[in-house]
């Protein structure tokens, strides 16, 4: 090798160990101090007798390593600054009646509050609502509205805004259309969803700040899931009023000036990059708060380096896999909320071998079959909760709870009893997503093998699952049990829609799982039908009073428990890393019913300096 | 030369209407409902069937494809790609917004790849079998083999994390006033990335045509002429080599407006490869077909550019 050639290389690997070096050099450099601790000396007290004795010495003591200390938060509130949160995979939607995916929610939370938060405790904290009462035969409810309230243009914000909001939402003209969840038994609702009507006949603008909604049926759903944070947002009449509805989506209002009554409004959108705001002058609450807030588009492997090195304050949601890396970073506070909102399930395909997971026995058995609570200690790191029946861990849970904690013989058993054959290849599949979720299939996977059953595991493109649970295209099969994410959310009534066959909801609409009939026919896909289950939903929906509703609830619950119409596996917690020097935020609020899609009050957060 | 030109151009129209039927037809006959990709499967599973069809009718989703392509054809070539499946911005706007960065990081990375890689190439064949030979060897293939986003997310572990050299990601520093300095600052690990992994093969190629042309006996009647080495070599030997780089390095060309998905998504460079990323995952076909549309036109356009470029290199080809 000649001169030149050895001196490339030389550089090369010295430039390498540099590197690695730099890298690897976590640890603080050894200190010396002057402290003062017992030690053991020896001493010589006699020629003769050495004997040893402890004493107290001032001495040089050599710390390896400085030992971590986590500084406590400041307490005092203080404006200015700026905030930067991170916003996964862009800003897909900025049009706020179509956001239909978290982020472009995440992302308008800043601009956009709603008329009230559902608390855990199942209060509604007022926002841009003041009250929201029912009259004593359910029929009728009345919106007031927060008084004095601007937009950030400085246009006064007034009833006339939420029903455009409404309008604009659900008008046929939009495009695509919404689906109508909540709201559906709103007098001329439908209607006006179908386009037979221009207007809804159940809404009713009273006065600047006062809405009557007129319905068909008592609906107690409608106070957390029509007035609550997930329900419509308000949108200023006297900026969008001469949009028309179908072209609302593409509008280039919403990337140039949107207007909202949130604490902060928005200044610029750098597509893929970042979208800018800036204090809104005009808001109601005049807390103290930064004067900029960023949400920062980028993935979360460099979202994380991000953090550590103070360019984001906020990310949510935080992989379980970072979480134990990034306990130790004192710059660095990992939020936890329990989630009592939603569950890891089983969705089972009623029609596969002639309905054989019809039988509650055979799915009893399986969750005694497969050890969920090591699921929740491995896979999530023990933030989460294993789940027993369908509102487990709310107000709403069954009283008399039956838990269906790992019993591998009972398991096998009640497989038996319920006729499962034992040379039936049990299947479990998802679709692609959260990573947690798809580590329960290979764990079923194994757990229903060593009870002897043969097994296997699917995982499917988002897009393809419709045909693949319908049994459509070329990957179709007779599946098992689907994995997914599924639970109360905000209102225990919200289930009701998937549940009930007996339901006035539009369950007949529903696209899963279904297999045609003899008569070529679809199938209604769940064909689990209860009557008393039924009823009780129907009775749920129209009480209004909170403590018969919870107890109404609780029966369906116990129900639930016994039969298993959904499976439960468990809940995962909601994870989220904060900077230290981020103030304000209240994670349990915020995630703990399942919004952490929105931003709770981020009015209330502050940068500590 | 121009009589050539003309017939390249109008035998590229039928090519160009071919890619595009083409890929049309496979993105339409993917398996699986784009509108689950655009609604959400719980949203849909929750709106009548008249909503759904509506939803069909926006999206154009309600007609043979290739009623669609016909549809698509008629309005791009009235420049109106339409919009995307979500968004205020039409398809031509993204594509106009992403254009510059694009051309940025890729040309930027091309240039790189063109400076080392070549060189590389040159002197391993010049010192072939020596230790520098393997060294620089070892290297290339470090460089095309490791896979970007491992080295992507190590460069920004080390100089972004630890040493704080540069920025961690994006192509400007948020809240700051652009200026050039920064746009380059953001570039450099992105475009070094890029750049290596091209160089890493074309020093490959650059090698293998260097040294079959060292031993052609026109290199070896240039030294026996007692030309300097330099002479034979630059003059002589790597002009003759160029041919198959040319072919490469043009081949290379279309990626300068179609982006690199990896690189793009871990640095969050606004370039086409990101938003061709976006597009494919959430099935968003006008969108595809507009990246499509770009991609397409640039391979045809540096195929013309290599047939140029090699006539530049060689004089024996003519396309008179």
């Amino acid at each position: 090798m000649d001169r030149s050639g050895i001196r490339v290389l030389f550089s090369l690997i010295m430039l390498s160990l540099v590197l690695v070096a730099t890298a690897c050099s976590t640890q603080s450099a050894p200190q010396v101090v002057e402290k003062v601790v017992p030690v053991r000396e020896t001493v010589i007290v006699e020629r003769e007798k050495i004997v040893e004795k402890a004493v107290e010495k001032q001495v040089q003591v050599v710390v390896t390593a400085t030992p971590p200390t986590r500084a406590a938060p400041p307490t005092t509130r203080q404006a200015g600054g700026t905030i930067n949160i991170w916003l996964p995979n862009g800003w897909p939607e900025q049009s706020w009646p179509h956001t239909s995916n978290w982020e472009s929610s995440w992302a308008i939370s800043p601009m956009a509050e709603p008329l009230f938060f559902v608390k855990p405790d199942g209060n509604l904290e007022p926002m841009l609502g003041e009250s929201v009462t029912a009259s004593a035969d359910g029929l009728k409810w009345t919106l007031k509205l927060r008084k004095g309230v601007k937009w950030s243009d400085g246009q006064p914000f007034k009833a006339d805004d939420y029903v455009f909001g409404i309008q604009a939402r659900f008008s046929p003209e939009k495009k695509p259309p919404s689906e109508l969840r909540a709201g559906r038994t709103i007098k001329g609702m439908r209607d006006y969803v179908d386009g037979k009507t221009q207007t809804i006949e159940g809404i009713k603008v009273v006065d600047e700040v006062t809405v009557e909604f007129s319905l068909d049926s008592k609906d107690a759903t409608l106070r957390n899931l029509w007035f609550g944070d997930t329900g419509i947002r308000p949108l200023p009449k006297h900026a969008l009023g001469n949009v028309a509805f179908k072209d609302m989506g593409t509008d280039k209002y919403w990337i140039t000036n949107p207007v909202g009554t949130g604490p902060y409004k928005f200044v610029k959108y750098v597509t893929d990059q970042y979208i800018e705001y800036e204090r809104n002058p005009q808001y109601w609450d005049d807390k103290p708060r930064a004067d900029k807030l960023f949400m920062r588009i980028s993935n979360p492997e460099v979202a994380i380096v991000s953090l550590q090195k103070g360019e984001i304050d906020l990310i949510n949601p935080l992989a379980l896999t970072e979480v134990g890396r990034l306990k130790s970073d004192l710059k660095i506070d990992i939020l936890e909320a329990k989630n009592n909102a939603q569950w890891y399930g089983l969705e089972r395909n009623f029609f596969t071998k002639g309905g054989l997971w019809r039988n509650p026995k055979a799915i009893q058995g399986l969750l005694y079959s497969i050890d969920r609570q090591a699921y929740v200690d491995s896979i999530l790191q023990g933030y989460g909760v294993v789940r027993h029946s369908f509102y487990d861990g709310t107000p709403y849970a069954c009283p008399t709870m039956k838990k269906y904690d790992y019993n591998p013989e009972q398991g096998k058993k009640l497989l038996e009893e319920a006729g499962v054959p034992k040379d039936k290849v049990i299947s479990f599949m998802s679709w692609i997503g959260i990573k947690a979720r798809l580590d329960y299939l290979p764990i079923a996977q194994e757990y229903v093998r060593k009870l002897g059953y043969k097994s296997e595991v699917d995982i499917i493109d988002n897009s393809l699952i419709n045909d693949y649970v319908q049994g459509k295209g070329p990957r179709a099969k007779d599946w098992d049990f689907h994995v997914l994410l599924f639970g109360p959310g905000l209102d225990p009534g919200a289930p009701e829609s998937f549940v009930d066959p007996k339901s006035t909801s539009n369950l007949g609409y529903r696209s899963w799982p279904e297999a045609p009939g003899a008569d070529g026919k679809k199938a209604p896909g769940w064909v689990y039908d209860n009557p008393k289950m039924s009823e009780l939903f129907k009775q749920g929906r129209e009480e209004s009073d909170p403590q018969k509703r919870t107890a109404i609830y609780q029966q369906i619950d116990c129900i639930w428990n016994e039969e298993l119409p959904a499976i439960m596996t468990a809940s995962p917690s909601f994870i989220a890393a904060k900077s230290t020097r981020l103030q304000g935020v209240d994670w349990t609020t915020n995630a703990s019913l399942g919004q952490w899609t929105l931003m709770y009050k981020p009015g209330d957060f502050w940068i500590a300096k | 030369m121009s009589q050539y030109f003309i017939r390249r151009a109008l035998i590229s129209i039928p090519l160009f209407l071919g890619i595009t039927f083409i890929v049309f037809g496979i993105y339409a006959m993917a398996p699986g409902d784009p509108l689950v990709a655009i609604l959400g499967r719980e949203n849909m599973a929750l709106m009548s069937p008249a909503q759904l069809q509506k939803a069909r009718q926006d999206f154009g989703l309600d007609q043979p494809w290739p009623v669609r392509y016909v549809k698509w054809l008629g309005q791009a070539v009235r420049g109106d790609l339409g919009y995307p499946a979500s968004g205020s911005k039409s398809v031509i706007e993204h594509l106009q917004e992403r254009l510059g960065p694009t051309l940025l990081l890729m040309g930027a990375s091309l240039l790189l790849a063109v400076l080392v890689g070549i060189p590389m190439g040159i002197v391993m064949a010049l010192r072939q079998y020596s230790w520098l030979d393997y060294a620089l060897t070892i290297i290339a293939f470090a460089n095309l083999s490791i896979p970007s986003f491992f080295v992507g997310l190590g460069f920004i572990y080390i100089f972004a994390l630890k040493l704080n050299w540069l920025p961690t990601y994006g192509m400007t520093t948020v809240g700051e006033p652009f200026s050039l300095i920064d746009v380059a600052r953001h570039l450099v690990m992105p475009a070094v990335i890029l750049g290596l992994f091209n160089a890493g093969v074309w020093a490959r190629y650059a090698r293998s045509s260097m040294l079959e042309v060292l031993n052609a006996e026109y290199v070896t009647t240039a030294r026996a002429k007692g030309l300097k080495s330099r002479v034979v070599i630059i003059r002589h030997a790597f002009r003759n080599a160029l041919l198959p780089l040319i072919t490469v390095i043009t081949q290379s060309l279309p990626n300068l407006l179609g982006g690199a998905v990896i690189t793009e998504t871990i640095f969050q460079w606004p370039g086409m490869g990101m938003l061709s990323w976006r597009a494919t995952t959430t099935r968003d076909y006008s969108m595809l077909m507009g990246v499509t549309l770009i991609s397409a036109t640039m391979i045809l356009i540096s195929n013309l550019i290599a047939d140029l470029a090699y006539a530049w290199a060689d004089p024996r080809i003519r396309y008179d």
